[in-house]
């Protein structure tokens, strides 16, 4: 009951903070920035209303993968695609099968949907190594970032480099892909006792849910372009 | 907790228990008075002991409906003549038939199952409830039999409860078995009219005694006060006399103990119950059933892993130095999903479910003259089904088997008598040979045991009036059926071979032929005139002389015996319907053939009845052939099983996760076929997969992804290896930029 109300709030935080930020941004960039907060509210829901109804026609979509695209095309040259992509299709899987079966089935994940958990999370192993292996120096540590600052809900670091804030979440992907596939194969082992196999299930719950939550921030940094003036 | 009529007041002893011991008129007996009357444990113990809170107890059958928890093993009404066996309870639990619906009264079943009931219960039942086709005057009740469970003498006798309670000597019976005195006479053989204080019956002193009880005046000291060895805990031999379970067909040196037991923790250490008796069962879940008990302290978890109390409070792990289990390398879904009993109780699980023999199903732990086990019903373990909590729990099996009416759709059970009733002599195939061989057991100077040769078998009769097959290794019998002679030195015919006309030779042969027709004409029910057939002569007797006379038949090489019908026809002493069914049955566990049932269907009324054994219901179709088809009558009941218990090593899993999850696990894809009285192929067959309510073929396929497991293994951990020494590089590069030792780059 904890990770369910823990998931619901940090995605409905995630995504409120995100979609007010970028509407923030598109009142800026339009010059009808709101001059009063409290007002913001239903212009904010109007505004999110109409990015909806926006997604729900097929052109929007069709717009989002050609930006994924041309992104992967940009990022990721030639062969490299290919770690992008299995990257991208795994963790998608395993983020929509995992939340859902720890969210709302109690008795936990089983069938067909657990065998492609299983396939997808090795592809994700993979995928995630690859992805250090070819693409870790463009995030390197210390590089600082000269692009547009990003506004973050954070006071402490309410204004960061774009590229900074894309080189952290990229690292904490990691960081978290690595928890998750060392609590994935902790628990296959013949060697730790019931104790450690809740603590391994419940690390893998917490740090696959912080995995989609920085995934969704490092979409809405990466791919999804500033709003245009 | 229900209150204690007793406070205890810490001692950890028991007292010793030299009491007076009263009758059922609450009077103390006196053993050296003439007919004394048997001990009443409801008087004799109630000075000190609440009698009806304790009746009000788990084995007295006091507990209302809604608290009869999970399923336990039902009473099995056991006919094995008409291959009956159905399931009674009077608890609402799933597969079973309530014994007032069936129609039987408390008498009836105290007569079914009085031989393992610890009394009370139906077996005492109040004024209102006793039927007038009832013998409760004459027999009496039985109180509890607080002896048959607190008795600590080795005197305390099981066989001989089953023995008196069969003779109907029911007031009589806690008496024998505690070893108090010997019981004498049969109630079951005196009028209806007797009663207790008519005392001893002056007409007969051989077949109607009335029973009575001499005491064992050493039990007794000056003041007739009686020495009961009496146990606060009942001991394991207690409770195994009518719990025991086994495999069927196991020599018993080869059975181990359950671990507990092994461990030296008696059966009641787990199962308490205050004076309430009101027993803890031990189920998780126990405690929403009845919330009165401390239930939940005594579960596998309780003792093992501790936790909290039904009560709240906190429990410590290792209660009775039970050994905290670690569970290595096993995810903790099969926690959630699996009882504990799923890996560590019965009978590992094998390609085919064991059958096991119940002491209250099979009749176990009397012993006798007489073979009082049965090898029916069929019981079969470990089948995997869902617990009421959706945990998986391996559980005992039962297909029931009965005759029934069919109303509406709606099979109801026919009782075995009404069967019996209407089927005659097709549910006694052995009958016309038992006839035979008993009335040759008459016959002087035969020198050996007569045996009839079948289907390559040969047969004799036994005590019980039915038929010993074994072994026939003498050769090709010279026809099919043959009467043969058993002796030391192997199997001889009936009548040697001889000449029938040559005078001098014959008269040997001739002078047995004439004593075996004198014998077989006397045989009990014999439906005709015996007589043989031999190389064209016809031997009968005619006004007490053998009579030869020529019979234009095709000529016996054999002699061929018969009853002469009045048509002059020589008919085989073993119908051929009869032989079929002796040849199909011998040597096995079944009561019924196919051909059987579809007859004894005719006799019935094949319109509306049906025969249910092995999952399927069997009925007439329109050429006279049995049609099987399944029916909701047909399922079968089920109850979980806890003991034996097995080993940490040799637990379910111990060898991996391959024990379970592999492409042909026993587990998954064991089979539970279905038995029941009726010879046949035509029985319901399930994967244990499907009894889990699981899905073949992704087991199938989920077990297959345990031979690449190792390799998943392996490549995951190499991944990990190869992130993690990047994060580890990429982190130092960080803190070396942080403290400068790293030029940063731009």
């Amino acid at each position: 009951m904890a990770f369910t109300l823990i998931t619901a709030a940090t995605l409905i935080g995630v995504l409120f903070q995100r979609t007010h930020f970028r509407y923030a941004q598109a009142g800026k960039a339009a010059g009808t920035a709101p001059a009063v907060p409290g007002a913001t509210r239903p212009t904010y829901g109007r505004w999110l209303a109409g990015r909806l109804r926006a997604l729900a026609s097929g052109d929007a979509w069709k717009k989002i993968w050609k930006a994924l695209v041309a992104w992967a095309a940009a990022h990721y040259p030639g062969w490299t695609t290919w770690i992008f992509a299995a990257f991208g299709a795994s963790l998608v899987y395993l983020a929509a099968s995992g939340l859902f079966f720890a969210v709302f089935i109690p008795r936990g994940m089983t069938g067909v949907v657990l065998l492609g958990h299983m396939a997808f999370g090795g592809l994700f192993a993979a995928a995630l190594a690859a992805l250090l292996l070819w693409r870790a120096r463009a995030y390197a540590p210390g590089r600082t970032g000269s692009g547009t600052t990003f506004g973050l809900a954070c006071p402490v670091f309410k204004n960061v480099s774009r590229e900074a804030l894309r080189a952290a979440l990229f690292w904490a992907i990691a960081v978290f892909g690595f928890v998750l596939i060392v609590s994935a194969l902790g628990s296959m082992l013949p060697v730790f006792v019931f104790g450690a196999q809740a603590t391994f299930t419940a690390i893998h719950r917490y740090a696959a849910l912080a995995l989609v939550l920085c995934a969704i921030v490092f979409a809405d940094v990466a791919f999804v372009p500033p709003p245009r003036a | 907790m229900a209150s204690d009529t007793q406070k205890w007041a810490g001692s950890r002893i028991s007292p010793v228990h030299q009491i007076p011991l009263k009758d059922e008129m609450n009077q103390e007996i006196v053993p050296t008075e003439s007919n004394p009357l048997p001990f009443s444990a409801r008087y004799s113990c109630a000075p000190c002991h609440d009698y009806d809170a304790i009746k009000r107890g788990l084995h007295f059958n006091g507990l209302p409906a809604g608290a009869a928890g999970r399923p336990g093993e039902p009473w099995i009404w056991l006919d094995e003549r008409t291959g009956t066996q159905i399931p009674l309870s009077s608890h609402p639990w799933k597969g079973v038939w309530d014994p007032v619906r069936l129609g039987l009264s408390d008498w009836d079943l105290t007569l079914l199952f009085g031989r393992h009931m610890p009394g009370g219960g139906a077996a005492e039942p109040s004024d209102k409830d006793m039927t007038p086709d009832s013998r409760w005057s004459v027999s009496g009740r039985i109180e509890i039999n607080c002896l048959g469970c607190h008795n600590a003498s080795r005197r305390q006798n099981p066989s001989e409860w089953a023995k008196q309670v069969l003779r109907e000597n029911f007031r009589w019976a806690a008496t024998a078995a505690a070893g108090l005195g010997e019981v004498g006479g049969m109630a079951s053989r005196l009028k209806p009219t007797w009663d207790v204080f008519d005392g001893p019956n002056p007409d007969d002193s051989e077949w109607a005694v009335a029973p009575f009880v001499k005491y064992d005046r050493t039990l007794f000291d000056s003041k007739h006060r009686a020495f009961l060895d009496i146990a606060y805990k009942p001991g394991d031999d207690r409770c195994l006399a009518c719990h025991s379970t086994s495999p069927a067909g196991a020599r018993k040196f080869t059975a181990d103990d359950d671990v507990h037991a092994a461990a030296g923790i008696a059966c009641a250490s787990c199962h308490r119950h205050d004076v309430s008796h009101a027993m803890i069962r031990g189920y998780e879940g126990e405690a929403a059933d009845n919330p009165a008990l401390l239930a939940e302290d005594f579960t596998c978890k309780a003792c093992h892993l501790g936790g909290v109390s039904s009560q709240g409070e906190k429990l410590p792990a290792g209660r009775l130095g039970a050994p905290y289990p670690r569970h290595k390398g096993i995810p903790t879904i099969h926690f959630d999903r699996l009882s504990c009993t799923v890996c560590h109780s019965g009978p590992m699980p094998a390609r085919e479910t064991t059958r096991v023999r119940t002491s209250r199903a099979n009749r176990l732990g009397i012993f006798g003259i007489a073979d009082w086990a049965t090898p029916l019903p069929s019981i079969q373990e470990p089948v995997y089904l869902r617990d009421r909590n959706g945990k998986l729990a391996p559980h005992r099996m039962m297909w029931p088997a009965f005759w029934g009416e069919i109303k509406g759709g709606q099979v109801a059970p026919l009782a075995p008598e009404k069967v019996l009733a209407a089927a005659g002599d097709i549910l006694f195939p052995e009958k016309s040979a038992t006839r035979v061989l008993a009335a040759l057991l008459n016959v002087a100077d035969l020198e050996g045991t007569p045996v009839l040769v079948l289907g390559g078998t040969a047969f004799e009769a036994n005590l019980d009036g039915g038929l010993r097959p074994s072994k026939y290794d003498g050769g090709p019998a010279s026809s099919d059926p043959a009467w043969a002679l058993r002796k030391e030195a192997g199997f001889f015919p009936l009548v040697p071979a001889f000449d029938p006309a040559n005078a001098e030779a014959s008269a040997d042969p001739e002078a047995r032929i004439q004593k075996i027709l004198e014998a077989l004409n006397a045989a009990e029910g014999a439906p005709g005139k015996a007589a043989m057939l031999y190389k064209g002569v016809l031997y009968q007797l005619v006004d007490g002389g053998l009579d030869k006379s020529e019979k234009k038949e095709p000529a016996a090489e054999a002699p061929r015996f018969g009853w002469l019908a009045k048509d002059g026809a020589l008919a085989p002493f073993v119908p051929e319907a009869d032989r079929e069914a002796i040849i199909a049955l011998a040597g096995t566990d079944q009561t019924l053939t196919e051909d059987q049932v579809a007859r004894v269907l005719k006799a019935l009324g094949p319109a509306d009845h049906g025969y249910v054994s092995g999952g399927v219901l069997f009925r007439l179709g329109e050429k006279g052939a049995l049609v099987a088809k399944t029916d909701a009558a047909a399922d079968p009941v089920a109850w979980p099983l806890a003991h034996q218990v097995r080993p940490a090593r040799q637990a379910l899993g111990v060898n991996g996760c391959t024990d379970c999850h592999s492409a042909g696990s026993d587990f998954f894809f064991g089979r539970v076929k279905a038995a029941g009285p009726l010879k046949t192929e035509t029985v319901t067959t399930r994967s244990a997969a499907s009894t889990m309510g699981l899905f073949n073929p992704y087991q199938r396929l989920f077990g297959l992804t345990f031979t690449a497991r190792p390799a998943f293994k392996l490549f995951l951990g190499f991944a990990a290896a190869l992130i993690g020494a990047l994060l580890l590089v990429a982190g130092l590069i960080a803190l070396g930029r942080f403290a400068g030792l790293i030029e940063k780059r731009s």
